[in-house]
């Protein structure tokens, strides 16, 4: 047998002994090389050692759940995202023969996909490259789609945005739709309220997730969206609007429009007719508005509708008065009739003098005229304006209108009158529980806000503490024996004042029977923390005659009930009880 | 260079080498495996986020209300007012339990 060093010798005429030391060096360069081979991919395995690509778990989630959620002041899930799926189509793949077949499949899917089905056969009978079939169904239903065995007709996943809440806050929330679509994403973007608002916070891609943190507080709302459609029931109203506002922070608690709208399927309120309104149990289908259509559910009454909020604004008027020194709460007014440029202004009943308090519970238009006469044109006005009716509202919402205030050159005398008892000068609700919030709060300004506050922000002063004070008693003198006593609540001590104003027709005119109901109230106490405004459309106890459509009648008793609701949710504790001994206990 | 040292330096590049090799593979596990829990923790957020939506769905004050007006006649919850306000001192043993904390 052969050995190796005789066949290296035999065929390759090398000598093991004269190619040893040659042979060694060989060995030992090899082993090096090892040596430097293995420390290279050691050091390559310390520098990089996630170079399979493994993602960090926060880009995982943030690849899921793009947009930010909405909670409420209490953490309460407003708006989020959900994964869902959409249906897409290549037509050109498709056999047409099975056209039918598959759009009877997809009809017997369970939950079921709503679709035209006669515009979708007509896209997958067309030759296009690619059409939509649907653009949002769950998970659950896109396994079944996909069961349905036909070429050209795919799924792909995408996130869409869910309102756990339904209808509740719908006007703050407003909706969203889609923008950028491809088969396997679609970008979300907000088209109405906070949505839109804060569109760019919540889509924020630079960063981590950023949720948003509301103001609101989702029972409160509740309260305020149950009562309002009990009382819209009751008094046979059109629809009505209510807004809640912490008066120190400007935070805007509960903000009401009825009718509303589902902002899970915001699209299908976007009507002319705004048949959305028919599926909303709280409004008289029977009933209809002055130029017979029925109210726009996306329309937000608080921050759009622009109203003359009527008596509502006397309390402005004494404000001014009583902060000026021209008057005191017990200064002796007249309410006798008074002419202006030669338009004569009186009151119904009650022409003699009385304190400037009893002029305020009693509403007289006479002593609101007085009281801004002896103020004059330009400081009524500048009044008005400081308390924030020169602009629209910083309220985070696009759906802000604003006030329809006369010019400075045509604020003549005439206009001071009507002013001063609400007339001549239109504004949004969400303005005047601001500016109630600025009478009673120690005369700071407020800026009304829909996200959460840290603290209390003082604005500029607007009124004295004095007149605040004094206010607050001529409001709660408007409850205790004014025109608002039907609001009276035991153990909550409530201020307010009441407005009625009438609708203005398709020709310009009053309409002296179709009016808007309003009662603006604080609470609770001397030193009341909110402000509430609750406004009804053409609201009415009877058969709609004057007595019946008054304020007192319709809007003051549902506002009582909702204060009385509202108290134990905000903490409220009544007047007769101690903070520290007082226990939320059933009865 | 001897016979022993070279046998020295073969035996330790070659355990270098079985060594690297054997971290090399456990890496590539640990990868996979955090890879996979990543995964998981993907779809436990997903079904997390479900299940915090449906929680307020069905807790969503509305649908409480609701509830609670269908079973009146059987749970007799209504809303609270200011008339469930009350003193601390009217809850049932308060007085025993006051006598109790000062013995």
């Amino acid at each position: 047998m052969a050995s190796w060093t005789g066949i290296r010798k035999k065929y390759f005429g090398m000598d093991p002994v004269s190619t040893r030391p040659i042979r060694l060096k060989l060995l030992v360069f090899l082993i090096l090389l090892a040596f430097v081979a293995v420390g290279i991919r050691i050091t390559y395995f310390a520098i990089d050692p996630g170079q399979n690509s493994v993602s960090s778990p926060t880009n995982n989630l943030k690849k899921v759940f793009n947009r930010g959620d909405i909670l409420d002041r209490n953490g309460v899930l407003l708006a989020s995202n959900l994964p869902a799926y959409s249906i897409y189509a290549h037509p050109k793949e498709i056999d047409k023969d099975k056209v039918d077949d598959f759009l009877d499949a997809l009809e017997a899917i369970d939950p079921p996909i709503y679709f035209d089905r006669d515009r979708e056969k007509q896209k997958l009978l067309s030759d296009k490259n690619f059409a939509w079939i649907h653009k949002r169904i769950s998970p659950d239903q896109s396994q079944k789609v996909n069961q349905i065995t036909i070429k050209g007709i795919y799924t792909g996943e995408r996130e869409v945005r869910v309102y756990p809440n339904g209808r509740l806050a719908a006007h703050v929330l407003g909706g969203t739709s889609f923008g950028e679509e491809h088969v396997n994403k679609a970008e979300i973007i907000g088209v109405a309220g906070v949505e839109k608002y804060f569109n760019n916070l919540l889509n924020n891609n630079d960063s981590s997730r950023t949720d948003l943190e509301l103001s609101i507080d989702i029972r409160a709302q509740q309260i305020l969206t149950e009562m309002l459609c009990l009382g819209i029931d009751e008094f046979n109203a059109l629809g009505g609007s209510a807004i809640l506002m912490n008066v120190h922070t400007g935070e805007i608690i509960s903000l009401v429009s009825i009718p509303d709208f589902d902002p899970n399927r915001r699209d299908e309120f976007i009507t002319t007719d705004a048949k959305g309104a028919d599926d909303n149990k709280c409004i008289n289908d029977s009933k209809n508005s002055n130029d017979g259509k029925k109210l726009d559910p996306l329309f937000n009454m608080v921050t759009q509708g622009i109203y003359e909020l009527g008596s509502t604004f006397k309390i402005f008027s004494a404000a001014m008065a009583l902060d000026k020194n021209h008057y005191q709460r017990d200064s002796i007014i007249s309410t006798r009739p008074i002419e202006i440029m030669g338009k004569q202004f009186k009151d119904y009943r009650n022409h003699h003098e009385m304190t400037v308090m009893e002029a305020v519970a009693r509403s007289k238009n006479t002593a609101a005229i007085r009281m801004a006469l002896v103020i004059g044109n330009q400081a009524q006005r500048k009044f008005l304006m400081d308390l924030g009716f020169d602009k629209k509202s910083d309220v985070q919402l696009h759906e802000s209108s604003s006030p329809l205030v006369p010019s400075e050159k045509n604020w003549n005398d005439l206009t001071l009158a009507t002013v001063s008892f609400g007339h001549g000068m239109s504004i949004t609700p969400l303005h005047l529980a601001s500016a109630y919030a600025i009478l009673v709060n120690g005369g700071y300004k407020v800026y009304p806000t829909l996200l959460r506050a840290n603290g209390i922000e003082q604005g500029e002063r607007v009124i004295s503490p004095n007149t605040s004070k004094d206010v607050v008693s001529l409001l709660l003198n408007v409850v205790e024996n004014g025109t608002a006593r039907d609001s009276r609540i035991e153990g909550y001590l409530v201020g307010g004042k009441t407005g009625t104003s009438e609708k203005v027709g398709a020709d310009g005119k009053y309409l002296e029977d179709r009016n808007f109901v309003i009662f603006a109230s604080v609470f609770s106490g001397e030193k009341p923390n909110y402000s509430l405004v609750v406004m009804l459309d053409e609201a009415s106890t009877g058969d709609g005659s004057d007595y019946e459509r008054q304020a007192g009648h319709t809007v003051v008793p549902l506002t009582g009930e909702i204060i009385a609701r509202l108290g134990p949710v905000l903490d409220v504790v009544p007047e007769n009880q101690s903070p520290e001994s007082n226990i939320l206990a059933s009865k | 260079m001897s016979w022993p040292a070279f046998l020295i330096w073969l035996c330790l590049t070659l355990l270098l080498g079985f060594g690297t090799n054997i971290v090399n593979q456990q890496t590539n596990e640990v990868k996979h495996e955090v890879a996979k829990l990543i995964e998981v923790k993907e779809l436990n957020d997903e079904k997390l986020q479900i299940l915090e939506i449906q929680w307020v769905h069905l807790t969503n004050p509305k649908f409480i209300r609701e509830l609670t007006l269908e079973n009146y006649d059987l749970l007799g919850m209504a809303p609270g007012t200011n008339f469930n306000y009350g003193s601390i001192e009217e809850l049932p043993y308060y007085e025993e339990s006051q006598n109790d904390e000062n013995q």
